[in-house]
């Protein structure tokens, strides 16, 4: 695949404060990209850059777009602003204006004023003429991303896109962002708090206190930094079983639990222990898991 | 840029109890003094002038004079009103938005300016047509070329004060500190402009103060042409002394102030403080 973002040596300070110290990272054409860090480990500031929000301090940021003629951070901005599109954790449109309006208004500061395309797209024809204010978390969401995809970006950056929305909002976005990708082959970028939604990117990067501290897909990071669980409910004399032949378990409530590589490591235990078995389950490491690992702690939220 | 000013304006627009409050604000004055002190005030005049002119005569002057100031106080006040969302998108540093359009800095910050200073023209013309209206209800003696010179002048005042609010705006990075500032801002005005205290009623020190900066100068800029016809309708000998009295032309010591003297100073006004307002409105959008 070849790269539509690359950074290098990326490092940003706020005075002696280092928040973003020499990262470096690719992001390839059509790939989901998720960017995943505690609150306060640098995605704000790293994802301020590389949309030219914040002025670059060191490092390079280039995008290749437009006819896949490089274009750098901080020497073409005006170039890269009209090729990204950004949605913003908090939204950022006005509340008190129409859908319409709102979009109008963003679209003439790119020199656009078909609107059309993008309320069609999103399905919001229903809610063109209600106030932004008046929507739901969820609808909210969906003209943010209307607004975003305006100049037909290359590359959708998503800033927490489904915070505070309700399970049911957040699939919606999801969905609708899948589709956006299929259609028309666009890039995510994605930074989220949820581990599931980090689960369904191509590419993973793991930043904490500045620094990336894993990356690779979550299949190789589940691989790396979680292992599988085989669960057993406790049958008379499985504990006793289990520390004959040596098994390391612990015990939640009555269910034993036992780290496994994989799950032919597990089906050779359970052969192993066949007349204790009355209910088991192999549990796949997730990507919280490899989280908690990584930064020995659970997500830091708000 | 254009589709920058047009969204500060429509914000503007949508908050109706913001945009009639704003209106009420800068009639404020007008109402107490004709509801409460009309009377008192009319009586005074005419002691003043030792019987020289009427009853009828000193209510015109007092009506006419009134308008023209509180117009005056309307073209600072309804531009100040006009940076509210100056405040509010810098409070949500919602200007994110417009960074990431291929818009250039500076001409975010005009947005904000031109914008304020349109509503500004806007918002004091209804205050200036109400007024013109409502002497002309009283049949108060006016010239139409006095009215349109005074609306004149008053687009020169909306420009500078506009501009002056929003260098004193960009100083400010909260809502609780742009309120507290405009409840500052109706009150000093209207003693700045000599409309809650008349010129005789200053120590002449403090009056030559008051006559060297931009708030008199406008105010005096306005009334001129604006009583011009109400003056000429006064006795000779009460003329003179009326202009004096009333800040209706200013001196500083012996020296007065023309009208080229106040419209540089409010052209000057305008100039610096556009040019700080940007630098400091730049500034913060930057981070």
């Amino acid at each position: 695949m070849t790269p539509i973002l690359e950074v290098h040596n990326l490092a940003h300070s706020y005075g002696s404060i280092v928040a973003v110290d020499s990262i470096s990272f690719t992001v390839d054409r059509g790939s989901v990209f998720a960017f995943v860090g505690p609150n306060g480990a640098g995605k704000s500031t790293s994802i301020s850059i590389v949309t030219t929000i914040l002025s670059k301090q060191t490092g390079t940021v280039a995008y290749s777009i437009i006819d896949h003629d490089p274009k750098l951070v901080g020497e073409d901005d005006a170039a890269i602003r009209s090729r990204i599109g950004v949605v913003f954790q908090d939204s950022l449109l006005d509340r008190a204006l129409s859908v319409r309006s709102n979009l109008l208004t963003r679209a003439r500061l790119y020199g656009l004023d078909d609107i059309d395309e993008v309320v069609k797209r999103l399905e919001l024809t229903d809610i063109v003429h209600r106030k932004y204010g008046t929507l739901s978390g969820g609808q909210r969401r969906r003209v943010d991303i209307a607004r975003a995809l305006l100049t037909s970006p290359e590359i959708l950056f998503l800033d927490e896109p489904t915070t505070g929305l309700d399970p049911q909002s957040r699939n919606l976005v999801w969905e609708t962002i899948d589709t956006l990708r299929q259609d028309c082959g666009l890039t995510v970028f994605l930074t989220t708090h949820y581990m599931e939604e980090a689960e369904q990117a191509d590419m993973v990067v793991v930043i904490d206190h500045g620094r990336i501290i894993a990356s690779g897909t979550p299949d190789d990071l589940r691989a790396r930094y979680s292992h599988d669980t085989l669960k057993i409910r406790t049958a008379p004399g499985l504990e006793e079983e289990l520390t004959e032949v040596g098994l390391g378990f612990t015990r939640v409530r009555d269910v034993i639990h036992l780290e496994v590589a994989n799950s032919g490591e597990a089906l050779e235990i359970l052969k192993s222990l066949e007349g204790f078995i009355t209910d088991f389950e192999v549990v796949h490491g997730t990507m919280d898991d490899v989280f908690l690992r990584l930064t020995g702690t659970n997500l830091r939220e708000d | 840029m254009i589709s920058l000013v047009k969204r500060n304006i429509s914000l503007y627009l949508t908050d109706k109890a913001g945009v009639i409050l704003s209106l009420l604000g800068a009639f404020v004055a007008v109402f107490l003094v004709m509801g409460f002190l009309r009377t008192a005030l009319v009586s005074s005049l005419v002691d003043g002038f030792g019987g020289l002119v009427t009853q009828q005569e000193a209510g015109h002057l007092l009506d006419t004079w009134l308008i023209a100031s509180a117009s005056v106080i309307a073209s600072a006040t309804t531009g100040l009103g006009a940076l509210a969302f100056y405040i509010r998108d810098r409070e949500s540093s919602m200007w994110r938005d417009f960074l990431i359009t291929p818009l250039r800095r500076w001409s975010i910050t005009a947005g904000y300016l031109i914008a304020a200073a349109i509503i500004s023209v806007f918002m004091t013309f209804i205050v200036y047509a109400l007024g013109t209206a409502y002497c002309l209800v009283t049949q108060a003696p006016l010239s139409w070329s006095g009215v349109v010179e005074g609306w004149g002048w008053l687009m020169l005042c909306c420009l500078s004060f506009t501009c002056l609010m929003g260098f004193v705006v960009s100083l400010l990075k909260t809502f609780n500190a742009y309120t507290a500032l405009s409840i500052i801002v109706g009150v000093m005005f209207g003693f700045l402009a000599e409309t809650y205290v008349t010129t005789a009623m200053l120590r002449a020190s403090l009056a030559d103060v008051l006559a060297g900066l931009p708030f008199a100068q406008a105010s005096a800029l306005v009334r001129q042409p604006y009583t011009s016809a109400v003056i000429a309708s006064l006795p000779v000998e009460a003329q003179q002394a009326t202009i004096e009295a009333m800040g209706i032309s200013l001196s500083v010591g012996t020296t007065p102030v023309t009208t080229t003297w106040s419209v540089i100073t409010l052209v000057g006004v305008a100039l610096m403080c556009a040019v700080g307002s940007w630098l400091m409105m730049a500034r913060s959008v930057q981070r």
